[in-house]
Parts: C-alpha cells; structure tokens; sequence
C-alpha cells in the first residue's frame, strides 16, 4: 500500500465529491470508459502525489483539470486495448464490471434527451456547457480547466448552446 | 453565474434536473477512496505494459543491431563458384573450339585443314 502523500489535499477535496462525480461522468459521456475508474485514478493520482495543484486559479478548476485529462488517458489506452496492436499484446478488454456504480443511474427522460444531445456536440462546446449550466462556473473558470483561451470558450459557448437547442428542440417529446 | 441570458433558463433547468438526478445515485467520497485504495493496492496493468513495450523495443533493437553485423561477417557467395564450368582446365580434356592451326589436330577430323598442311591420306 502506497504512502497518502497528501492527506490534507485529499480532505480539501471532499465538498468537490459529488460535482467531481458529475464532471467524470461528462468526461465520460459517448465513451466506453467508466467514470467510476476516472474518478478513482484521478483520487489515486492526488493520493500519489503525481496531481498537485499549481497554485493557479482555483482548487475547483484545477481538480476539474486533472479528472478531465484522467478521462483522457483511460481513453486513449481503452482504444489502444481495443486496437490491433492491444490485441497482439494480449489486452484483456477493458474496465468491465469495474466502478459501475457511478455510470448506473436512473434518468429521467428529458435528461436522458439532454445528454444525449450533448454527446451529439463537438468535445469542447459540450464540455463548457456543463461546465457552466452543471458546474455553475464561469466560462473564464472553463477556459482554465479545458486548457483554452477564454475567447475560444466564449466562441464555444455560444456555438454549443444555438446546437443544443436545436437539437432538443428535434427531440420526440417536443 | 454568467449566464445572465434570460433565455439560457430553459438550458439552466434541463441542467439543474440532471444534476439533481445524478448526485442522488452519486457514490459517496468515502467509499470512492476506498476503491481508490484498493486500485492503488493492485498490480498496474500500465505497469505490465511499460514491461511488454520495453521489451518488445529491445528484441526490435537487437535484430537492427545483430541482423547488420551477421550480414558483414557471412561474405557473398561469388557468382563464379555458382556458375558450371563451360571451360575445361585441363589441356587433356580438350578444348572446345579447337583452332585448325595451333589446336591439336588429330585424324580423322572434320577440321579444314589449311591447304599447306594438306596431305595425302
């Protein structure tokens, strides 16, 4: 069992919980990956000491950074376990029957509409839509934990609302 | 809060009713640590593959350095040696296109003679 290199941080952590859970879970959204195991690498990372914060902006954004760019990662080797060259390297495939518990969840059905409009969006206009709708941060909040300047995630921003709308506005209950 | 459009409300309640839906199926901070811990306690599969890659790039770089190597010290077999023999080495065996004035001539042949070398049989 690994050292907690950081028990304070790991504490100071805890009233982001349930929002952290909604990011991963978007983070996650239109993948095969279980936010549960972002969540948890991303946990394991602060616990580690491989994720400290910088010291810029907030605990907030930059907790957000490091689940998002978690999520990136179990991305990238969960298609790399489903390439050719995973399966000659004899991958099991990935995260079944892992932390489910966070990606099993009851919808209702305008949510259900509504993230399945968001997965319709490109990457960046639906993650700063939640960001700011889910998260209530403001967009310069966003920008700092998608990594953009604040003009592209105004740009974003609005280019991603005028889409959803139109798209649930093409959803069957309307 | 920035969105201060008046028509972002709709937006905002579709968002605030997916937000009220998943932090109540949310699991709890405790228990995600705990399952962190547990994953922290289990071998890293990413670990395993650092160990396959590493030694898949090794055996790649050993046969780019031996396969050269091995190619330097087996000389070429010479094309000559692969070739058959069209001539004969020794004088005995004859040649094969005998010259009527320096070959040896031996009768009967059907070799002209050149006509001061002409005798009577």
């Amino acid at each position: 069992m690994g050292k907690w290199m950081n028990p304070d941080l790991t504490r100071s952590l805890e009233p982001l919980h349930h929002d952290a859970c909604g990011w991963a879970r978007h983070c996650c959204i239109g993948s095969h990956v279980d936010p549960g195991d972002v969540l948890q690498t991303a946990y394991l990372k602060v616990m580690q000491g491989k994720a400290r914060p910088s010291g810029n902006g907030s605990l907030k954004t930059w907790w957000f950074g490091v689940i998002r760019l978690t999520a990136k990662e179990e991305q990238r080797r969960r298609r790399f376990r489903e390439s050719l060259a995973g399966k000659l390297l004899r991958f099991a495939p990935a995260g079944e029957g892992g932390a489910r518990a966070l990606s099993r969840i009851e919808l209702d059905e305008s949510s259900r509409e509504l993230k399945a409009a968001l997965t319709q969006l490109p990457t960046r206009q639906s993650e700063v839509l939640h960001l700011v709708f889910y998260q209530d941060l403001s967009i310069s909040e966003a920008a700092v934990i998608m990594g953009v300047s604040l003009g592209s995630a105004r740009t974003h921003y609005e280019r991603g609302k005028a889409r959803l709308r139109e798209l649930l506005s093409h959803s069957p209950d309307r | 809060m920035n969105h201060e459009d008046p028509t972002d409300a709709d937006l905002k309640a579709r968002f605030t009713d997916l937000r009220k839906a998943e932090t109540s199926g949310a699991p709890s901070f405790a228990r995600t640590l705990a399952a962190s811990r547990i994953r922290e306690a289990r071998p890293r599969e990413t670990s395993s593959l650092r160990w396959k890659i590493g030694a898949l790039s090794a055996a790649a770089t050993l046969a780019l350095l031996v396969v050269p190597r091995m190619a330097e010290k087996t000389p070429p077999t010479s094309l000559a040696k692969a070739l058959p023999v069209l001539l004969p080495r020794s004088a005995d065996s004859g040649r094969l296109f005998p010259s009527p004035l320096f070959g040896e001539s031996r009768l009967p042949s059907d070799s002209v003679l050149p006509f001061h070398l002409a005798f009577p049989l």
